[in-house]
């Protein structure tokens, strides 16, 4: 039985490492291929830590004498073949179903604001393109993404910046557009509410999507000095309004968390382009890959548990 | 994703021109959009460009002297620009930071990130566009 325990152990140390190590792999790698390394992680390794704290909650169901009558098998024998201690069974049926709500609420809410922000965009009309100005004092600039793609921009950010960082801008926001960077972000917030070990991934992915359009944006204007300068600019303009109309701006300050960090993308900017370090890639997916088929064995081995109390219940089970 | 890229580029150029065009905020001539994009075009692309957009009802244009100058067909103060800023703010009210789906441009900074990025724009040669 403790190849149960340790199933769930492993999955969540798992989970606990990739956790630890996302902001790392966001610096280290490519931001492409480290957005794309953690979200395929976090989902993999989420799912299967949920799976190996199933297998501990399949104990309380499968003891229970009118599922065991329904299923077939026989309670009785179940309870020496699964000996998992009831409480902890029943721990783990909770846990489980806890964890499952709030994924599933939190995907709901992803899906709500991404249908809001789809309504948004069909309603700006097809006429103006995929850039909609808005006249404002605050300098802003930000993707909307949905089946209509649009770039929002404020006047005052147009006028702050030089005319090649203007294409940086607008390269940016097309990089976040074209590669649906929200649909990552999504992807590792619904995973780390599947396993709260995995929150830092979120945050690791956000600033690896702005990263990515950041390194998409200079390769277009092909001036990475040029993109740096861009961010430089606009953040200073925007810190500058911040301070001169506080009031204005206190609602659009709330929502930022420390997750994009504008100097630290200037300045990865005005160093070269970091290379692909396949080593890291590989361990990450070597523990989503660990993590899938400790699950996965676990699944197996409990589904022959059941199999065999499923068996001496066709011998001696009554009442059939 | 999906498009061909002429397409794509035609679509970035099309974005690129009514941002200069917005950023002036007053008709300009292709010369002059030319020389706000800030890159190395042909005037015959600008002058295709802008023309597309006007077919397509993007842009007014006026004469001025012998060409045509051009401007935002819908000014950024409008009606449905009001509108839309509105719902952009509900937008952004709505998700907490975690869900939300818009990807700013820039976010906040402190102290310490705004004396970084002003050292940066010191290092540049030339101090351009400043907008302060």
């Amino acid at each position: 039985m403790t190849e149960l325990y340790l199933a769930v152990a492993l999955t969540f140390a798992c989970a606990a490492i990739i956790g630890a190590g996302a902001g790392t792999l966001t610096r280290l790698l490519p931001p492409a291929t480290a957005v794309v390394t953690l979200t395929v992680g976090a989902i993999v390794v989420s799912l299967s830590s949920l799976v190996a704290l199933a297998l501990l909650a399949v104990g309380a169901l499968g003891r229970n004498a009118s599922l065991a009558h329904v299923g077939h098998w026989s309670d009785s024998v179940l309870r020496t073949a699964y000996p998992v201690p009831m409480t902890l069974s029943h721990a783990a049926l909770v846990a489980v179903s806890l964890l499952i709500t709030y994924a599933i609420a939190r995907a709901v809410r992803s899906i709500g604001a991404l249908v809001l922000a789809n309504r948004a965009g069909r309603r700006l009309g097809d006429g103006s393109g995929c850039v909609v100005v808005i006249e404002s004092a605050v300098p802003d600039a930000y993707a909307l993404p949905g089946s209509t793609g649009r770039v929002i921009v404020s006047t005052a950010m147009l006028a702050t910046l030089a005319p090649g960082e203007r294409r940086v801008l607008l390269a940016h926001e097309r990089s976040h557009l074209a590669h649906r960077h929200h649909i990552y972000v999504q992807l590792a917030d619904t995973a780390a509410a599947i396993n709260p070990l995995l929150r830092p991934v979120v945050g690791a992915v956000r600033s690896g999507t702005e990263r990515w359009a950041d390194e998409d944006a200079a390769v277009e204007v092909g001036d990475r000095r040029l993109a740096a300068t861009a961010l430089a600019r606009a953040g200073l303009a925007r810190a500058r309004v911040r301070r001169t109309f506080l009031a204005e701006t206190a609602a659009v300050g709330a929502m930022h968390g420390a997750d994009e960090n504008v100097a630290d993308r200037a300045r990865a900017l005005l160093q070269p382009p970091p290379r692909g370090r396949r080593l890291l890639v590989a361990g990450v997916l070597t523990l989503a890959a660990l993590s899938l088929a400790i699950s996965a064995e676990s699944t197996s081995n409990v589904a022959a548990r059941f199999d065999r109390a499923q068996d001496s219940c066709a011998s001696h089970c009554s009442g059939w | 994703m999906g498009r061909d890229p002429a397409r794509r580029d035609r679509g970035a150029l099309e974005a690129e021109v009514l941002a200069t065009l917005a950023a002036a905020q007053r008709a300009l001539t292709p010369a002059e959009v030319l020389e706000g994009l800030g890159r190395d075009l042909a005037y015959t692309t600008v002058m295709t460009t802008l023309s597309r957009l006007h077919t397509k009802g993007a842009l007014v244009r006026e004469r001025e002297g012998r060409a045509y100058a051009y401007r935002l067909a819908t000014s950024p103060g409008s009606m449905s620009a009001a509108l839309t800023a509105r719902q952009m703010r509900r937008l952004l009210d709505a998700g907490d930071d975690r869900t939300r789906v818009l990807a700013r441009f820039v976010g906040e900074l402190d102290a310490d990130e705004e004396k970084i990025l002003t050292a940066i724009l010191a290092q540049e040669p030339e101090n351009r566009g400043d907008g302060s």
